[in-house]
């Protein structure tokens, strides 16, 4: 009993702290809404996803800004869809890395896109570790026979 | 208002049994179990088709719906919802049933590649135009610029909403007075 109820403090205070330290806002919380028993594992399956697509997406922005002529429009397309799958899961700062990078896109400034790409990929790297840490501590939580605690 | 057959549970009997109202028993049965639908699927029975080149965001805006009850349906830009849409009114007419609504609702993402929501919504609007209906049609914008809000009606679109889909605001354009 003691041990779930640490647990859930520590699940508490840390999506607190995602939320306060800006990683994820308000549609993160509404993703949480729409996982149920009948979906125990949605807010997992869709990081996931998002992930994978992240990854694509970086991938193929970081080919586009290496050509000798750099197809701005090309760039931007994927930063546009970066902006819309971050916004969607509620991963604000890469939401925010993709608007700075949109604007660097329409000025077709290489040296701005490419330290955009660089702000980007951190931020995944940095989400994808905060996320996989919250996922774990959910799983132990249901492991050790406790119920993962609503943040209103 | 028509009466809906529901299958009515003994905890709404046991409310029903209890309120003294003075109202008579058919029509606070009535409101019980609207009420009811209303909390958890307020789409039920709704076909609704959505239109979105994002596939996180399309899976996400069809998961939300299909939880407040609706039927849905997806496309993944403006020519295969067109094509998805003409397709349903041409089917429903040799059905001799051209008068109800394929969809009760499209939601269509205006920035998509090989054709774009204000074009697709354009084109459905001329589509319709055969068969006299108007299928109501919810823009979904990154932004809640006046420009796009514009930009949508004069494209023929009923609604305006931004992305990612938020719940309230949805039910807001749902029980809007211009629908029904």
């Amino acid at each position: 009993m003691d041990v779930i109820v640490q647990l859930q403090r520590q699940i508490v205070d840390f999506t607190a702290s995602l939320y306060r330290e800006g990683y994820v806002d308000d549609q993160f919380t509404q993703l949480q809404k729409l996982q149920d028993e009948s979906s125990p594992d949605f807010v997992m399956e869709v990081a996931s996803l998002f992930f994978v697509d992240c990854e694509k997406l970086v991938n193929n922005m970081a080919r586009a800004l290496e050509l000798q002529a750099v197809d701005f429009k090309q760039v931007d397309s994927h930063v546009h869809q970066l902006k819309g799958s971050s916004s969607s899961v509620g991963a604000a700062r890469i939401k925010n890395a993709c608007i700075a990078f949109r604007t660097y896109c329409e000025s077709q400034d290489r040296e701005g896109c490419l330290r955009c790409l660089q702000l980007v990929n951190h931020e995944y790297a940095q989400l994808k570790i905060k996320l996989q840490t919250l996922f774990r501590l959910e799983q132990q939580i249901v492991a050790a026979g406790g119920t993962i605690p609503v943040l209103q | 208002m028509e009466s809906t057959a529901q299958e009515i549970n003994t905890e709404d009997l046991n409310l029903l049994n209890r309120s003294n109202s003075s109202v008579s028993h058919t029509s606070s049965l009535q409101q019980i179990v609207i009420h009811k639908q209303r909390d958890n699927k307020p789409l039920d029975g709704k076909r609704i088709l959505v239109v979105e080149d994002n596939d996180l965001l399309r899976r996400l805006t069809a998961t939300s719906l299909c939880k407040l009850g609706a039927n849905v349906e997806r496309s993944t830009n403006g020519e295969e919802a067109l094509n998805q849409v003409c397709k349903a009114l041409s089917d429903q007419k040799k059905e001799g049933d051209s008068k109800s609504l394929p969809y009760d609702y499209i939601f269509m993402d205006c920035e998509m590649p090989i054709m774009n929501g204000y074009e697709a919504t354009r084109l459905i609007r001329i589509e319709e135009k055969q068969y006299d209906v108007h299928i109501p049609i919810i823009a979904l914008t990154a932004h809640a610029m006046p420009e796009e809000a514009s930009k949508s009606f004069d494209a023929g679109m009923d609604f305006h909403l931004t992305k990612p889909l938020q719940v309230d605001k949805l039910m807001d354009v749902i029980q809007s007075p211009h629908k029904q």
